[in-house]
């Protein structure tokens, strides 16, 4: 033991010194950007509510390390973050190191958002979106009724990817792996000696092919890991007890179309989840998505719709489109919807939207945005739709 | 017909002076001997980072809408508001830095000339020894 010691504090006096000396050779930008909100949310349940809040504040360190080599850390707060006060989330985003050998060949190690799709690398970056409120799985205010590890990988570890000129069409391609889903990454140093380490026996395994052309792009995307089949139990009682149905087999598949040119943007994803159940995942999910009788006084009884599904597939798609008007404003429409076939509250949402903005320099967007969101009827409350107004400063600096 | 004629000299001048060259320059130290527009065009879309000797590619843009800057982005096929989205986008995934921002020409010639790996366009005439061409847009 005494051995490794001493051999690691050699190795760390070694390595410290030409790091010292290379340290004024390196090139670090600092920069960032952030995004204060004003919202008035109107929700035909619950409670009516209006508030100014700090959406999103990052910070980004980028390093050209030489060589090819270059470096990322990305950290975020959100929600008004404040220790003092509990308010928010402080997140280490991205930390990684680049090799770039050429156009073609690239590679990043570290933690990093993975090329899946359009929108999952820039789904944080608010100044190069033009709406507040984002497509519905992108949207953080929603994370309360949906799932949002399960249609897209937040984070990766390893991503190889490159671009190649085809002529006028340039191809991409991005093949990354990561932990399995965040919901699987212990949280509590019981679980597996560390927080923030994998508790599975599995890995993420994704990437992305596309092409762009003409101010077009468009791509496929995937991914395949496993759905840790633990079941608590809840739900109403329809999970009577903790149940284990296996690691489940899923993949997600992507398509991803944009647009820019002639004064218009659009963009567009739809992303499809899909299960290989397990027989023991298929048993459970038939037992708990039937209806139940239960009673309710003497010689009453009443039948309930179960709220689950028996399968775990899900959907969503969004699709934007806006217009340059001048320079300096734009105007947009847009439209997102999920469909999930396990949740039978939340199984088939759509958000329409319609907002514009105002670039009154070239680091500062005003953005004003409504949205409405139509759950459709949900279980002992009716219609469920909620309006929701926004306004919003984002800034780069 | 004297005065028409005149005109006509002038309209020819103006335009002359409008599509004048307009010159890719570099610091002395990249070794390409030239490069071709669409190279321009990755390298000012960032998504060409590098020379090939490794060394990073520093990219000069000129922030006020000179005439040389209009042509400049017209040769490479892009308009202020295409190169604005793509930098936005680049830089803020961390894939490449932002362009070095100069109010002028002669700035230009100044910063490429001072900085290793970088990359400018200016009027063919204002070209001085202490930059490399590396391209002409006639």
């Amino acid at each position: 033991m005494k051995h490794f010691v001493l051999f690691l504090g050699l190795l760390l006096v070694a390595l410290s010194q030409p790091l010292a000396a290379q340290s004024p050779l390196s090139e670090t930008s600092i920069y960032g950007y952030f995004q204060g909100v004003y919202l008035d949310s109107r929700p035909t349940m619950f409670v009516k509510n209006n508030t100014f809040a700090v959406q999103q504040l990052d910070l980004f360190f980028n390093t050209n390390l030489g060589s090819g080599f270059s470096s990322f850390i990305s950290l975020e707060l959100s929600n008004s973050y404040s220790s003092e006060r509990q308010w928010g989330n402080f997140n280490l985003e991205e930390a990684w190191v680049r090799y770039s050998y050429s156009p073609l060949f690239n590679v990043k190690f570290g933690q990093l958002v993975p090329q899946f799709g359009n929108l999952n690398e820039i789904k944080n970056r608010t100044p190069l979106l033009p709406y507040i409120q984002r497509p519905m799985v992108f949207e953080s205010s929603y994370n309360s009724i949906l799932d949002f590890s399960a249609y897209y990988p937040a984070l990766a570890n390893l991503q190889i990817y490159g671009s190649v000129n085809l002529g006028d069409i340039k191809g991409d391609y991005a093949l990354f792996v990561g932990n399995s889903d965040p919901k699987f990454i212990a949280t509590n140093k019981l679980d597996n000696g560390a927080t923030g380490w994998d508790t599975t026996q599995f890995k993420m395994f994704g990437g992305r092919v596309g092409a762009r052309a003409f101010g077009a792009k468009a791509g496929v995307t995937a991914t395949f890991d496993r759905f840790r089949g633990f079941f608590e139990q809840g739900g109403y009682g329809f999970i009577p007890v903790d149940t284990w149905v296996g690691n489940i087999p899923r993949r997600r598949l992507g398509v991803d179309l944009s647009y820019t040119g002639y004064g218009f943007f659009f963009e567009s994803e739809a992303i499809f989840v899909q299960h290989d159940l397990t027989p023991e995942a298929k048993v459970f999910l038939n037992a708990i998505s039937q209806p139940v009788t239960i009673p309710i006084g003497p010689g009453a009884t009443m039948t309930m719709e179960s709220p689950f599904g028996n399968s775990l597939d899900k959907s969503f798609m969004y699709a934007n489109l806006g217009y340059d008007i001048t320079e300096r404003i734009f105007a947009y429409i847009g439209w997102s919807n999920t469909k999930d076939k396990y949740d039978k509250v939340f199984k088939d949402m759509v958000i329409t939207t319609v907002g514009a903005g105002f670039r009154p320099v070239e680091s500062v967007v005003l953005k004003a945005q409504y949205a409405k969101l139509d759950v459709g009827m949900v279980p002992f409350q009716g219609q469920y739709t909620h309006n929701v107004y926004y306004l919003a400063a984002s800034v780069s600096f | 017909m004297k005065t028409i004629a005149a005109i006509l000299v002038m309209l020819a001048l103006s335009s002359g002076l409008t599509r004048a060259q307009v010159a890719v320059i570099a610091h002395p130290s990249v070794e390409e001997p030239s490069i071709s527009r669409s190279t321009v065009a990755d390298i000012y879309t960032l998504t060409t980072t590098m020379w090939s000797d490794r060394a990073a590619v520093v990219v000069v843009d000129i922030r006020s809408d000179l005439p040389t800057k209009k042509r400049f982005y017209s040769e490479i096929g892009k308009t202020p508001a295409d190169l604005r989205k793509v930098w936005m986008r680049t830089v803020l995934s961390g894939d490449a830095k932002a362009p070095e921002m100069v109010e002028s020409e002669d700035e230009v010639i100044q910063k490429v000339a001072a900085t290793r790996g970088a990359i400018g366009y200016v009027s063919a005439s204002k070209v001085t020894g202490s930059v490399k061409v590396l391209a002409r847009f006639e």
